[in-house]
């Protein structure tokens, strides 16, 4: 996952040109927050190329403009020049990573061919090897460093107020803290989860999917019916929580933009799921191993066979995986909620000494799988960074 | 005594013609029982064994084996799965024809799924996508949308086809086992080889007949490419479709029943009620609902659905659904997803038979029997399970899930289920299905009237109370007695078509691997690049092997003569230099002498 966003000057002053699409608020949430990061550090100003209505937030610390007229058309060529470039180059690796990967074929099939010559062939085998190291050689790692700090982005109070107004004729008011809730786990469990957050004084506003089989009930507003369901009201939703309870990385990462904290549930990829701030908590399901019928440890969820899997089943589209996923319980997610807001009461000073235990585990497994797999070094660690966020406590206890 | 041949794509379709072949066997026909490919996966190897073991008229043997099964034409289109020394293998002529043949009958079958009937059955063309290389699926992805292009495509296909020569293993397989007639089933897997016996049995004057094995054989497969001489059906619907979407005359059709389900006409439970319920772990004293898990193509992730399921039972607020027990019985090939599953999070609810039993181990039959014959209603996405259940006259119910589309709305043989005449009730949500289960466990006079009718039009076509084990036995007997059908050789067009045919299946052969086609353009001038270099490596060799010791020993040779003859001219020099010496002094004297010097 790359940022859109475009380095550029302004004279001497550098200058980072962003085209924030609202439609894909997660996107953009870690756009603008990379982007402001890399402001910060190279003594910058963002450039927003708007087509629309304004940004609906500010960023402090960092110059924002806006640009107008002639130097809105320059800069959007600049823009628009520089991803050309960049999508041009994506598409010579993937081609270059195409033809790498068909050579080293037909290198194979002279490889085994014994009617030539031994060193011949030994020849070819090492040059097989060199494509096939090509091949691997590069992907875009997702920008774990530039969203480690804390963003300084706020909405907008024009965006507040018109989406407050939204959210109250859905029935959601500024009585009690807010949480918003995105899963689509068993709805027993949802059920028992949702009702206790109500009965711990929280009003709940649950987004998403819609789900056949979910009841709703007092406290909680059901807004996965809703259309049409401008992408605006996630983002206000979740900036105007007091934590998120999701399943999804786009809330995990529109979290981000607002420093709110989130506790994503029922994650399969601890790479993936892995939260960068300190303020993110994580579960993760319970892997169920097809052919032995044995729940595997969440140290084996850090292995090479398991993502070989994990990507058979997400990528390739196999069916069939080797690996069943079971929920978290109600029980595991009442314990998951009941840190989170130790967590938020405490400022997230602390952890236990499984949990950074953990971390270090997965920036281990992170480098060691990222030379073989190219979904762990795009979600892994970013340069020996993981995240400063944790594994709930029961879960990273149980690990050996 | 008569020949009957059964040529089977595996062990696994004996289920469905047991009694079939035994009642055939019984009246004194030899039935012979050729499986293309053996598996085991459930046990099916195991089947085959117990049957010929039960009656001396009953053989079981393996097919001819063949130079390229449609696995292997799949494996080579698998983009990882190139060998090292793979052209180093030797190609034959015969593999070349054999994956032309894969691949013309994969196209046919791709292009079925543009009908307008299969309109929503995008997951079932996807299935065929998967098994075909992309170079083909990226023109016909196109070209096979227009109904016109779609017809000269498939009229050059079945040129292609019958330009394909019959494979002399079959040839000779059915000569030696001359058979009065030649049953093959199911014909209609995708890309399926088992064309060749139908192309094999009219060269060589054999009846055939296809005999169709399940409800969904005509609709979510392949075609019947090549025609055989009859099709034996379950059912009119059947006979429709082998006629509109297969292109079969209709007076080659005998409706014969299904087969396969009147066992379940015939038998009782294996215990008591109190019995089963005690074994399976579910409370006697509350009516159960069972859950037939359905097929990985049809539910490859069923277990979240079935956890919404029963929750929606739990939470639904009725006692009457709150209350009942449930039943999960897993769909024998899509069993393992079930280790997932925790049913203790659930009251009195249970999965049987455990993950894992061997549907061949004793008793399974009657506990699938028994856990249909003591449910209150059988529940499922879409599974055969279901007519079975309509037989026993249980009530039963099916949930429309988007996450089920494809093996639902995206099937024709969903609709005999749940369209009209359907005996299924289907829900549009699961709330809607809660009401359902509420109405009609009660029992439901119009409801049992619906079963017996589904069964009557769909599995006894010829009376309840017919068996249509004995109708198919009489069906294949009756073909058995006609006469044979004339010989028809390849004609001379056909064999002067087979030249150039060749190169086409040479090409085939080639694209099967699924490679972008600069590789092919790159291939020969790459081998002769690597073969040049070899080349020089050899000469290498052989300069190392012989030429540089004759280069060494002429060497010494030469250092030995220029040696020898620098010692000989150095001595003779020597000598001569003596010589001359001597003459010097010798001359010197003498001229002193003469000059008078002394």
């Amino acid at each position: 996952m790359t940022s859109t966003a475009v380095e550029t000057r302004a004279g001497r002053h550098p200058l980072l040109l962003l085209r924030p699409d609202f439609s894909q608020p997660a996107r953009c949430s870690v756009d603008l927050v990379t982007a402001a990061a890399r402001a910060r550090e190279t003594g910058g100003a963002i450039c927003l190329l708007l087509d629309g209505p304004s940004m609906p937030w500010s960023v402090a610390g960092v110059p924002v403009v806006t640009a107008r007229g002639v130097q809105r058309l320059w800069l959007s060529a600049v823009w628009r020049t520089a991803l050309a470039a960049r999508d041009l180059r994506a598409w010579w690796r993937d081609v270059a990573a195409s033809v790498a990967y068909e050579w080293r074929r037909e290198l194979r099939r002279h490889i085994g061919d014994d009617r030539l010559p031994f060193e011949l062939r030994q020849r070819l085998r090492s040059m097989a090897e060199l494509s096939k190291r090509r091949v691997s050689a590069e992907t875009n790692a997702f920008p774990r460093r530039m969203l480690r700090a804390p963003s300084t982005v706020s909405l907008s109070p024009d965006f507040i107020e018109q989406t407050r107004r939204q959210l109250t004729a859905h029935g959601i008011t500024d009585g009690k803290p807010l949480v918003t809730f995105e899963s689509r786990t068993r709805p027993d469990i949802a059920r028992a989860v949702l009702e206790f957050l109500v009965r711990e004084g929280y009003a709940v506003a649950r987004i998403g999917d819609p789900d056949d089989g979910f009841y709703s009930y007092d406290g909680v507003t059901d807004l996965t019916r809703l259309a049409p369901r401008p992408p605006s009201l996630e983002l206000f939703l979740v900036s105007a929580s007091a934590f998120i309870v999701c399943e999804s990385i786009d809330l995990q990462q529109l979290a981000y933009l607002t420093n709110i904290p989130s506790l994503m549930i029922n994650a399969r990829d601890p790479f993936v799921a892995y939260p960068v701030r300190a303020n993110g908590l994580m579960t993760l399901s319970t892997a169920v191993d097809l052919d032995t019928a044995q729940a595997i440890t969440i140290t084996d969820m850090l292995t090479q066979p398991y993502f070989r899997d994990l990507h058979k089943q997400q990528v390739r589209g196999r069916r069939r995986g080797s690996h069943g996923y079971r929920d978290n319980t109600t029980e595991e997610l009442i314990d998951a909620i009941t840190e989170m807001r130790a967590g938020i009461a405490a400022g997230w000073t602390t952890e236990s000494e499984s949990q950074s235990r953990f971390r270090t585990r997965v920036v281990e497994a992170g480098a060691a799988l990222a030379a073989v797999s190219a979904h762990v070094a795009e979600w892994g660690p970013d340069d020996g960074f993981i995240g400063d966020g944790r594994l709930v406590r029961f879960q990273a206890d149980r690990v050996s | 005594m008569s020949r009957i041949l059964f040529v089977m794509l595996h062990p696994g379709f004996i289920r469905y013609y047991e009694d079939a072949i035994h009642l055939l066997a019984a009246s004194g026909h030899e039935v012979n029982l050729a499986f293309e490919i053996s598996r085991d996966k459930l046990g099916e190897d195991m089947t085959a064994q117990r049957l010929a073991a039960s009656s001396p008229n009953i053989h079981c043997e393996p097919a001819p084996e063949r130079t390229e099964s449609v696995r292997d034409f799949i494996i080579r289109s698998d983009r990882t799965a190139t060998r090292a020394g793979d052209q180093r293998r030797q190609r034959s002529d015969h593999e070349a024809w054999e994956s032309l043949a894969t691949t013309v009958r994969l196209i046919e079958d791709y292009l079925r799924f543009f009908e307008p009937e299969f309109r929503d059955a995008s997951t079932l063309r996807g299935r065929v996508e998967k098994r075909l290389p992309r170079v083909y699926t990226q023109v016909l992805g196109v070209a096979g949308r227009p109904q016109a292009t779609r017809r000269i495509i498939r009229a050059a296909l079945r040129g292609v086809e019958a330009i394909i020569p019959t494979a002399d293993g079959i040839d000779n397989f059915l000569r030696e086992r001359n058979p009065d007639l030649l049953l093959v089933t199911p014909l209609i897997e995708l890309g399926s080889q088992q064309v060749d016996y139908i192309k094999s049995a009219r060269k060589l004057g054999i009846r055939s007949a296809l005999c169709v094995a399940s409800w969904d054989n005509l609709t979510s497969k392949g075609l019947i490419r090549v025609l055989p001489d009859h099709v034996l059906v379950w059912n009119e619907a059947q006979a429709q479709e082998a006629t509109t979407l297969h292109g079969v005359p209709p007076d080659c059709i005998t409706v014969t029943g299904a087969q396969t389900f009147d066992r379940w006409f015939a038998m009782r439970p294996s215990r008591s009620r109190e019995d089963f319920c005690r074994t399976v772990g579910l409370d006697p004293g509350r009516p159960f609902l069972l859950y037939t898990g359905s097929s990985v193509f049809i539910a490859p992730d069923e277990v979240p659905f079935a956890e919404r399921w029963l929750t929606a039972l739990r939470h639904s607020g009725i006692p009457r659904v709150s209350e009942v027990g449930a039943l999960i019985r897993p769909h024998p090939a899509n069993s393992r997803q079930w280790y997932a599953f925790d049913s203790a999070a659930f009251a009195n609810a249970a999965v049987w038979p455990p993950v894992g039993t061997d549907p061949n181990s004793h008793g399974f039959k009657e506990d699938f029997f028994d856990s249909v014959y003591y449910s209150a209603g059988v529940v499922g996405i879409n599974t055969s399970a279901q007519i079975e259940a309509s037989i026993l006259g249980r009530p039963i119910f099916t949930v429309r899930s988007p996450e089920f589309a494809h093996g639902q709305e995206g099937t024709l043989h969903f609709r005999y289920l749940a369209g009209d005449g359907g005996v299924v009730r289907a829900a549009t949500s699961l709330a809607e299905h809660v009401q359902h289960l509420a109405s009609e466990l009660e029992g439901d006079a119009a409801g049992n009237e619906r079963n017996r009718e589904f069964v009557r039009r769909f599995v006894r076509p010829h009376g309840l109370d017919r068996p249509a084990t004995p109708i198919f036995a009489r069906a294949v007997d009756a073909l058995r007695q006609l006469a044979p059908p004339a010989a028809r050789p390849d004609s001379l067009w056909v064999r002067t078509a087979r030249m150039p045919g060749r190169s086409l299946a040479a090409a085939a052969l080639a694209l099967a691997e699924g490679r972008p086609v600069w590789v092919y353009v790159m291939r020969q001038p790459m081998t002769l690049a690597i073969h040049t270099v070899a080349l020089g490596y050899r000469l290498t060799d052989q300069w190392q092997a012989h030429g540089r010791p004759v280069i060494k020993r002429m060497r010494r040779v030469a250092w030995r003569w220029w040696y020898e003859s620098s010692q000989w001219l150095g001595h003779r020099w020597h000598r001569s230099k003596k010589k001359l010496l001597r003459m010097t002094r010798g001359a010197r004297g003498t001229a002193r002498r003469f000059v008078g010097l002394r």
